[in-house]
């Protein structure tokens, strides 16, 4: 077994943990880090709940050794908003019902703006294809979709 | 109406999507301990012993439970008291707990678990319907061999030898629908502390607080007061945490006997287990039509797989029978049904609770039927459709109904006919209906008490708190709750303060199951608001010097309606109604009214009122690989009066999208008695990339008795999408799926028959030779189908 | 669920990583992590040493290097799928990389380890074998090549030693490929239940070359030696393509599981070599 310390930067901070190198990112983040909004979803790399961006991209967090991120910057829901200032996709996400139980929604809206990052004003093919990795049992993803649209159009400043 | 009918978002939405929300799994406790269950390896199969000791000798291990430290039976149906926490005595599934440990970290109990041996004594596995239907094989339930038969029903209202004797063409039929599972995305999980004193506190991502409530009381023999259960907020729950569980009761008792806080999660396969999914059922249906389409008499055969215990399945049972003449005037019914027991995780209610699987029966039958008689399908649904204001045959009340609305306004929007007459081979469209309850008439336990009961409380500052019991599963009841107070009070329902599903706090509501909180919680929150306000009224009306009748609360204020400008702010007039009648606190509930025929099973199907929707489903399949791909989906839905269109919606779509998802790829597969894919490797639902557009179209009949009108929207949207996705495979191919889902494999086997000059068709083609019990023969309603209708006024 | 735990080793150059494998027993390389780390949850491998390889400089390029394309161990999938140069000279791999899992699993997940893992229901093996390509390992013991045709033993087999790591392929340029594929949902993306992946050479208007590879119809990926040899001569026409997917199972032992019968999946394949062949023969 190793014990190692890791450094890894969560949110913009730098944190050190001491933990075992089998641990997955999302453990440490939920159980060392008290970052709860990664969730729990299948353990098998399947759902997408515990998507996290990693350099800004989508991934799945409990497929992932704490280990191998060591160095990358992380976000997670958390960091996604500035302090009380919401992303734009968080509030599209909650004024078009795009979450229902809202447990696959923090994945959701990461995989959302990775998307816009790369892609500011995508089709819902694009926003389909994006979010293919991220499962919700609640919303048929049609607010999903919607709300990722909004977010795209407010973001550009076009008429909504 | 300000607040009803607006679309808004959940007042918790931006909790949500924030990250905020702290669902169980998410709380930690000082020394908190982690609990993890010991599964039973096999399907069936007597416990010779269960040796802990190597479990509890490793570090860490705080405490290790089995099945006789938690002796007493407990289930969700004062019927089927047959479960216990940890098995005792035999193991009936592969996956059932048998005990428990609880632990410094995950990582010790589950070490732990892994040191647990137990050892068996096999019994006979029973691993389907035809299985449990022999008689010499070993009691699932009970000693000895024997029928491993649940449940049986058989009734018959009016009289079907004569209808079927009348009939110009009759058709008999055999489905089966495949049993599948919730897979809501959180894992079940539960929290639990004992305090000093002796009370404990449960958080669970449960969807009956109230029933956990009441089954921690008899398991731990402890008084209910000193037990409080909290639902934390649920992460999807369709179902699937409807019933009490044994990681909830082994929670409680693991932090009772280590003194320390307690927490379960289940993983992934472990929710597979612990189930109460979607019962497999077998359907034999025959029924007899005139020449013009008309029903003249149905029987209906139902042979539904339970698993390995009773939860709901005496109710399910009933459900496959009792809402088939919801839809369709049917004047002469027979329902036999048998529920079995096997050696599986047990079934249970999913989403529509035991009517999807007849729905898809009927609605596949009725285009048979059609298709025979030429006519259209479209014409066959509303010729046979059910009027407002009558009663079915089996004694069901019928109020508010807009079906035949429903149906022409989906084969309006879709093009049904063009395209049904017109798309080319490949393509094609299917319509179905369907209905469901706003509420199980009944509550589970009998007594005379109200299903649901709300408290207001109103700070001198005006704040508004709302006390429920209804539990958010995702669906918004709370910003359900919050709007129909805010609508009666005059305010907004961000200005709400919701405190909810807490046995301490909250006043009872029976919880989140039989679509029933909108219209029981809600009818609940209008009476407590109308007190609350009645209250205000008097007090701005003797301080206005204005007639009660005149004033309205509306934009924050109270106000004469003649005059505005002499109002008072909500706040200055909370302060007046408090100083010349204390405090301001006030309650409502809601009893539905006694509808019950007179016959044993009519508690099951009755409501206050029933939802309708119909489905048209495009598709487009590809006859080589049998890939069936939605194109999309039309639906309407008669809500009564949406209390949030943008949340109606969305239940909707999320019924269509779990419609579709049963539809085309999910079932539980086992290899004899044991799961082949508990997991979401392997049990596939639809991404986004299998999602067709939905079209959602409400219709308001304006329920009599529903809060401002309003009926359910989670379950019924659901029910046509089934039959409407395989009548569509019908007009694209030529063939009849008449056994879900209709994966690639079944199209392709059904194609290669029609290949072969063979019906086209895939699925059963007999039903097990069991012999029912004698029918009970019922009288239908006094002046059945249009007599006797009473409608209690709604408290609005 | 937890992995087992293991000893975690990340070393930043490949003469590290490779004493490393060498120095310990039972040894796994982790590159993405997509599939060993879900398969070390479930427990059914269980090393007591990791090698992570992603902090090797130099082994996440697509490089151009003249008669063939080179893609390195740490090449994602994602970036397989969208790299023009495998798009120009290997589409089959460009289109497994792109129709594999999801993008969360393409951004982490590499083309190599895939290879290397050889799992039933991995895309990427099948187009290795269709398009010819070459596997380059390396040991404290030296290098080698092996043929993809050499690679694929068994199901999650492959020819590599465990001191081994996969450091690059190498692909030929020249052809046409494709990959086509019936995923679990019925779809083009998710894991295949049956996938064809064809690479054809065409000159004066006849089949001068072809290979045809299953994968997810049999434990281990293979070559339809008879569908190639049906097509090879031919004008490409839709008879000659019919010939070539009715050989598509010769001899093969066909999977049955969860997704599919033995019939079915006979069938898909045939199908799917069809499409293939009419995609890449149009």
């Amino acid at each position: 077994m190793t014990e190692s310390i890791l450094r890894l930067t969560v949110n913009g901070a730098l944190h050190t943990v001491v933990t075992s190198s089998h641990r997955t990112l999302l453990e440490v983040l939920r159980k060392d880090l008290d970052m709860t909004g990664t969730k729990h979803g299948c353990d098998l790399g399947e759902c997408g709940a515990c998507t996290v961006l990693v350099d800004s991209k989508p991934m799945l967090s409990c497929i992932t050794l704490a280990s191998q991120v060591e160095g990358r910057e992380i976000t997670t829901i958390e960091g996604l908003s500035d302090g009380p200032f919401p992303d734009e996709l968080q509030t599209a996400f909650s004024e078009l019902g795009a979450a229902q139980c809202g447990y696959c929604t923090p994945g959701m809206i990461l995989s959302s703006r990775s998307l816009l990052d790369t892609n500011p004003d995508p089709t819902t093919d694009d926003i389909n294809e994006a979010l293919a990795g991220n499962l919700c049992r609640c919303t048929g993803y049609v607010a999903i979709i919607s709300a990722v649209h909004l977010a795209a159009t407010r973001t550009l400043g076009r008429a909504e | 109406m300000h607040a009803v009918g607006t679309a808004g978002p959940r007042i918790d939405g931006m909790e949500q999507t924030m990250g905020r929300t702290k669902y169980t799994d998410d709380m930690t406790l000082p020394g908190m301990l982690i609990g993890r269950l010991a599964r039973s390896t096999q399907a069936h199969a007597r416990i010779i012993s269960i040796d802990t000791s190597a479990a509890e000798a490793l570090d860490g291990v705080k405490a290790v439970l089995v099945g006789t430290d938690l002796p007493i039976t407990y289930g969700i149906l004062p019927v089927s008291q047959d479960e216990t926490a940890l098995a005792v005595g035999k193991v009936r599934h592969v996956g059932e707990p048998i005990a428990a440990v609880a632990a410094i970290d995950a990582e010790t109990a589950e070490r732990a678990v892994d040191l647990i041996k137990a050892t068996y004594e096999p019994l006979d596995t029973v691993a389907s319907i035809d299985g449990a239907l022999l008689e010499d094989r070993d009691l699932i339930h009970g000693e000895g061999k024997g029928l491993n038969v649940h449940r049986t029903a058989a009734l018959e209202f009016g009289d079907v030898d004569e209808g079927l004797a009348s009939a110009d063409h009759i058709r008999e039929d055999v489905f089966y629908f495949a049993g599948n599972t919730h897979a809501a995305l959180e894992l079940h999980a539960a929290l639990a502390t004992a305090e000093p004193g002796g009370r404990v506190t449960l958080w669970s991502s449960t969807q009956v607080p109230h029933y956990v409530h009441r089954t921690l009381a008899k398991v731990l023999e402890m008084p209910a007061g000193q037990i409080r259960v909290v639902a934390a907020p649920v992460g999807g729950g369709f179902g699937g945490k409807t019933d009490p569980f044994s990681h909830e009761i082994v929670a409680a008792k693991l932090a009772m006997v280590t003194g320390r806080p307690v927490k379960f999660t289940l993983t992934r396969e472990e929710v597979f287990y612990a189930h109460r999914g979607r019962h497999p059922v077998l359907m034999w249906v025959k029924t007899g039509f005139d020449t013009e389409g008309r029903i003249t008499a149905c029987h209906f055969k139902t042979f539904l797989e339970g698993g390995a215990f009773g939860s709901y399945g005496a109710a399910s049972l009933y459900y496959t029978g009792a809402l088939q003449t919801s839809t369709y005037q049917i004047p002469n019914y027979r329902f036999e049904g048998v529920r079995v027991f096997t050696n599986k995780p047990p079934c249970g209610p999913k989403r529509g609770h035991g009517t999807p699987q007849p729905r898809f029966a009927l609605e596949c039958q009725l285009d048979k039927a059609a298709e025979d008689l030429g006519i259209d399908p479209v014409a066959i649904r509303l010729i046979n459709a059910v009027e407002p204001n009558s009663m079915t045959v089996n004694h069901l009340r019928i109020t508010s109904c807009a079906l035949s609305e429903c149906i022409e306004r989906v084969a309006e929007a879709s093009g049904f006919k063009e395209k049904f007459e017109n798309l080319p081979a490949g393509k094609g469209v299917g319509i179905a209906v369907g209905a469901y309850m706003c509420g199980a008439g009944l509550p589970i336990y009998f007594n005379e008490m109200p299903q649901s009961e709300v408290q207001i409380k109103v700070d001198r500052g005006g704040g508004v708190t709302v006390f429920s019991m209804a539990t958010d599963i995702g669906q918004g009841s709370t910003t359900m709750l919050a709007t129909v107070v805010a609508e009666v009070l005059g305010l907004e329902p961000s200005d709400i303060a919701m405190v909810t599903a807490d046995t301490d706090l909250t006043p009872v509501d029976l919880g989140s199951y039989s679509s029933r909180v909108t219209f029981m919680g809600g009818n609940a929150a209008l009476e407590a608001g109308t007190a609350v306000k009645d209250r205000v009224f008097a007090a701005v009306a003797d301080k206005l010097g204005a007639p009660i009748e005149s004033l309205v609360a509306q934009n924050g204020r109270i106000e004469d309606a003649e005059e505005p400008d002499t109002g008072v702010s909500w706040a200055e007039a909370v302060a007046l109604a408090i100083a010349s009648g204390g405090p301001l606190i006030e309650s409502g509930s809601y009893r539905a009214p006694k509808l019950a025929g007179p016959y044993k099973g009519a508690g099951v199907g009755i409501s206050p009122a029933y939802s309708y929707s119909a489905a048209v489903v495009e598709v487009d399949c590809d006859p080589d690989t049998g890939i069936v791909t939605v194109d999309k989906v039309w639906l309407a839905h008669d809500i009564g009066q949406s209390i949030n269109p943008l949340l109606v919606e969305g239940q909707i779509e999320g019924g269509v999208y779990m419609g579709l998802g049963e539809a085309l790829f999910e079932a539980d597969d086992f290899r004899g008695a044991l799961h082949r894919g508990p997991s979401l490797l392997d049990y596939k639902m639809p991404t986004s990339l299998d999602m067709p557009p939905v079209e959602a179209i409400l219709i308001d009949s304006d329920d009599p008795e529903g809060p401002f009108g309003a009926k359910e929207v989670g379950q019924g949207p659901l029910l046509p999408v089934i039959p409407a996705v395989a009548n569509a495979i019908w007009n694209a191919l030529g063939i009849r799926m008449d056994q879900t889902p209709f994966t690639p494999d079944k199209i392709v086997a059904a194609l290669r028959d029609v290949a072969r000059g063979k019906p086209g068709r895939f699925g059963p083609k007999e039903v097990p030779a069991f012999e029912f019990p004698p029918l009970i023969m019922v009288e239908p309603p006094e002046g059945f189908p249009t007599g006797r209708i009473h409608i209690e006024v709604g408290v609005s | 669920m937890y992995p087992p735990n293991f000893d975690y080793v990340a070393p930043t150059s490949l003469d590290e990583a490779l004493a490393a494998l060498a120095g310990a027993e039972n040894t796994k390389v982790l590159s993405g992590g997509m599939s060993l780390i879900p398969l070390m949850k479930m427990r059914f491998v269980r090393p007591t040493t990791v090698v992570d390889i992603s902090r090797i400089p130099g082994l996440d390029d697509v490089t151009d290097d003249g008669d063939h394309i080179t893609i390195g161990a740490m090449v994602r999938h994602a970036t397989t799928a969208s790299h023009p140069l495998v798009q120009e000279h290997a589409s089959a791999l460009a289109e497994a990389a792109n129709g594999t899992a999801d993008l969360l699993v393409r951004n982490r997940g590499t083309t190599c380890g895939s290879l290397a893992l050889n799992a039933v229901a991995a895309d990427q093996p099948g187009a290795a074998l269709a398009l010819n390509a070459t596997m380059h390992a390396a040991s404290v013991r030296g290098t080698r090549e092996i043929a993809a045709a050499d690679f694929f033993l068994d199901a999650m087999t492959s020819a590599l030693a465990p001191d081994e790591i996969l450091t690059k392929i190498t692909i030929p340029k020249g052809g046409v490929s494709t990959y086509r594929k019936l995923g679990r949902r019925g779809g083009s993306s998710d894991y295949p239940i049956a996938a064809a992946a064809v690479w054809v050479d065409v000159s004066d208007g006849s089949v001068s070359d072809a290979r045809i590879a299953l994968n997810g119809v049999s434990s281990t990926p293979y070559l339809a030696v008879g569908s190639a040899e049906a097509l090879v001569g031919s004008d490409g026409s839709a008879d000659a393509i019919a010939s070539a997917a009715s050989h598509a199972t010769d001899g093969v032992n066909v999977l049955e599981d969860l997704y599919a019968t033995v019939a079915f999946r006979t069938h898909l394949a045939g199908v799917y070599v069809r499409r293939a062949l009419e995609d890449v023969l149009a």
